[in-house]
């Protein structure tokens, strides 16, 4: 049994960023406003076609435009495997400007249609709650993938492999690992800007709207576009996910099939059990959960599934080893969401208290002269007791 | 004609096995306020355990290489079977995971997910146990199948009435099915059981001061679930064609789920008798409905998206009529259609 370590790291770091972009996404709808989207695989769904579809079109203009008529732009959907390998091995090997622009409208493409559909899934979620509205979402998801299982126009003639992946990152000369970098910076980024919004008011909003819908009507605000406004952030960072997965070799393995975008148990019921574990709300909690899941349990499995059950030696009691590694996965994530349902309810780490900007800070910056450097106990006591006696007389 | 007999059969099978999982459904959302994701994989295991141990008699007896039709008991076994472990894996469920988190104050979300961590327990089980080189052997010597693609459909006797074929398996859903509305009602209304299950239901805490025992009646509907689950299994082992190819640890259940939380809450998530007739609405309308849609209006490729009509079906019903075709007031409707059937008749 050999292991390659760049390689293992490489998948392992892979598998981290776009489970932990995809699972902030669901974070911040389920987690932080507490709409139970059951249907997040759609979402990211929106992203692979980004890429397999849009992008892939844009792709083609930009190449016919450029004088690389080798591929047209019918070609894409018409004859796709051969037209993506043309265009990757012949035009995106050599162009490095275009494919770093077209990485980059990947990622705004996939955010736009990740979020325009989460705009269309807030409507029913307005008038839902509970686990109602978790069933629709989940019926919602289930009708996108099976209409674009059988749409051609969406996702090709062969619903079951799916669309060439464009190679984006062949001009590095070593794709694979550009991919993993990026797929690592875009989550580094989704973690950060979640902690920012985490932290902002409109993440205090958004947790004030989960937890005491009428305290924050009362306060003027309206509930309606707040879940709305969650809703399409994290549908868009789902997006984004999306997008990540369908650009990363390692991930995506060069084939963008429906199955695999709209599969609920990778992309909806994962995410969930990591959120859960992590801690809703969290997203260090999250970022953790996926680390440790990813580097302990689950990559290594999947990749040295075969090699795990041979050293297992579970032919000795009559268990067929080829089935027993495709069971070990279903085993560990079940036995890991019961186990934190009932051990750590709130997750490896609960969630924070928000983290306001210090007073003076805002103060400065505004043009307010600063407060006064607060008392210390003796002075407060004082202070409490001349008023007290103030009243009293 | 004999394959318009085959078709129609075929779906009303189909329509049972979703009425049969939907009612399920909904008796435990009913009692415990959880929806089941792990609901449709006990019929696998219903399914699995009467293969199994139909195939470990014969293999006592001795016989390897059985002919289609089986002794009329081998049917029998595989049905009590097929009860008893769905609703002993129903019952486990309750046991160790729905009830201490009850208990624990579980919000709704937390029983989704927690059902959702037994079903993937439940396809490990399944992965491994089915694909046993015991459990394959058995298989193979005595039906030639084997675990990993399990299908037993080949033994369903067919009767030929007026030249057409009939297959048991029809004969059999459409018994449980209707049998089941008849016995769900008497129970409900007629006996004491029944009344508790009611009482439970609308007041929980009142049912208890009055002496009910609410968590026995809380594992008596999961017992109901698992066993109506099992009716299913059995369908499920004996039609496996009608279905799908084949039974695997995840097919054909991943596949029906979301038909049957459809039929759950098309009927009305508070309604058994509903469940049933929602399940059936939906199984009609995959199978029949948009088929023959398709062929009248010669669009051909509208039966792909057959399952998508049951999905629609969910979200048409849950943000038009939130309480499903229970809720719909029976004796007004009856009355409009009176008065326009009646206005007709005078204009002629």
């Amino acid at each position: 049994m050999t292991v390659d370590v760049g390689v293992l790291l490489q998948q392992i770091a892979s598998f981290i960023a776009v489970y932990v972009i995809v699972t902030i996404g669901l974070n911040i709808k389920a987690g932080s406003t507490g709409i139970p989207d059951f249907g997040h695989a759609m979402f990211f769904g929106m992203g692979g076609i980004a890429v397999g579809n849009l992008v892939a079109h844009l792709a083609v203009a930009i190449a016919n435009a450029q004088g690389f008529y080798e591929v047209q732009i019918g070609d894409v959907l018409g004859n796709n495997t051969l037209a993506i390998l043309v265009l990757n091995k012949d035009y995106l090997a050599l162009r490095p400007l275009e494919s770093i622009i077209l990485v980059v409208f990947s990622l705004i493409l996939a955010a736009l249609l990740g979020g325009l559909l989460g705009l269309l899934a807030s409507y029913p979620g307005l008038r839902l709650r509970g686990e109602y509205l978790a069933i629709l979402l989940l019926a919602v998801a289930e009708a996108l993938r099976i209409f674009t299982r059988y749409t051609t126009w969406v996702m090709g003639d062969e619903p079951t492999v799916g669309l060439t992946a464009l190679d984006l990152f062949a001009w590095t000369g070593n794709s694979e690992l550009a991919a993993t970098i990026f797929s690592v910076i875009v989550a580094i980024g989704v973690f950060i800007y979640a902690e920012r919004l985490h932290n902002s008011p409109l993440g205090r909003l958004l947790r004030a709207v989960r937890d005491e819908e009428d305290a924050a009507r009362a306060l003027g605000k309206d509930i309606a576009i707040v879940r709305r406004n969650a809703m399409i952030i994290g549908s868009a960072i789902a997006g984004i996910a999306g997008a990540v997965y369908s650009l990363n070799p390692w991930l995506a393995a060069g084939a963008i099939a429906s199955e695999s975008i709209f599969n609920r148990v990778l992309w909806t019921f994962w995410p969930w059990a990591l959120m859960i574990l992590g801690g809703m709300a969290s997203n260090r909690g999250i970022a953790l959960a996926v680390g440790i899941v990813g580097i302990a349990l689950l990559w290594p499995i999947r990749v040295y599934k075969s090699e795990i059950t041979s050293m297992l030696h579970v032919e000795a009691v009559g268990i067929d080893p080829g089935y027993f590694a495709n069971a070990l996965e279903f085993l560990l994530l079940g036995a890991l969401i019961i186990a934190v349902i009932f051990l750590m309810p709130r997750g490896i780490i609960p969630e924070q208290p928000s983290y306001t900007l210090d007073f003076n800070r805002i103060a400065l910056e505004k043009g307010i002269p600063p407060s006064t450097p607060k008392k210390g106990v003796v002075e407060r006591l004082v202070s409490r007791l001349r008023t007290t006696a103030k009243k009293q007389s | 004609m004999v394959i318009q007999v085959a078709l129609l059969s075929n779906a009303l099978t189909y329509a049972s096995i979703i009425a049969l999982l939907s009612l399920g459904v909904t008796l435990t959302y009913m009692t415990t306020r959880v929806f089941n994701f792990a609901h449709p994989r006990f019929s696998l295991v219903a399914a699995y355990a009467a293969a199994i141990a139909l195939a470990s008699i014969f293999a006592m007896q001795g016989v390897t290489k059985i002919r289609p039709p089986l002794p009329e008991w081998a049917y029998a076994v595989a049905l009590v079977v097929a009860v008893i472990a769905g609703a002993a894996v129903a019952l486990i469920e309750y046991y160790l995971v729905i009830k201490p988190l009850v208990k624990l104050g579980a919000g709704y979300l937390t029983l989704m997910i927690a059902t959702l961590g037994f079903d993937f327990i439940l396809v490990a089980v399944l992965l491994v146990s089915s694909t046993h080189y015991s459990v394959t052997k058995v298989l193979l010597d005595v039906f030639s199948t084997t675990g990993s693609r399990l299908t037993l459909s080949g033994y369903d006797p067919v009767m030929f009435a007026a030249g057409a074929p009939i297959r048991m398996v029809f004969i059999e859903a459409m018994v449980f099915t209707i049998g089941l509305t008849l016995l769900m009602y008497l129970m409900l209304m007629r006996t004491k059981i029944g009344v508790m299950m009611r009482a439970s239901v609308e007041n929980p805490s009142l049912a208890l001061v009055l002496g009910v025992n609410v968590d026995r009646v809380y594992a008596f509907a999961w017992f109901l679930a698992g066993a109506t689950a099992g009716l299913a299994g059995y369908l499920i082992l004996f039609g496996t064609d009608i279905i799908g190819k084949y039974i695997t640890a995840t097919s054909p259940s991943d596949e029906m789920i979301v038909s049957v939380f459809a039929g759950s809450i098309v009927g009305g998530v508070n309604s058994v008798l509903g469940s049933l007739g929602g399940g059936f609405l939906i199984g009609i309308v995959e199978q029949l409905l948009v088929p023959w849609t398709s062929t009248v209006l010669g669009i051909g490729w509208l039966p792909r998206y057959a399952k998508m009509f049951s999905m629609l079906a969910i979200v048409v019903t849950l943000l038009f009529i939130p309480q499903g075709l229970a809720s719909i007031p029976e004796t007004r409707v009856w009355k409009r259609l009176v008065k326009i059937i009646g206005r007709g008749g005078e204009e002629q």
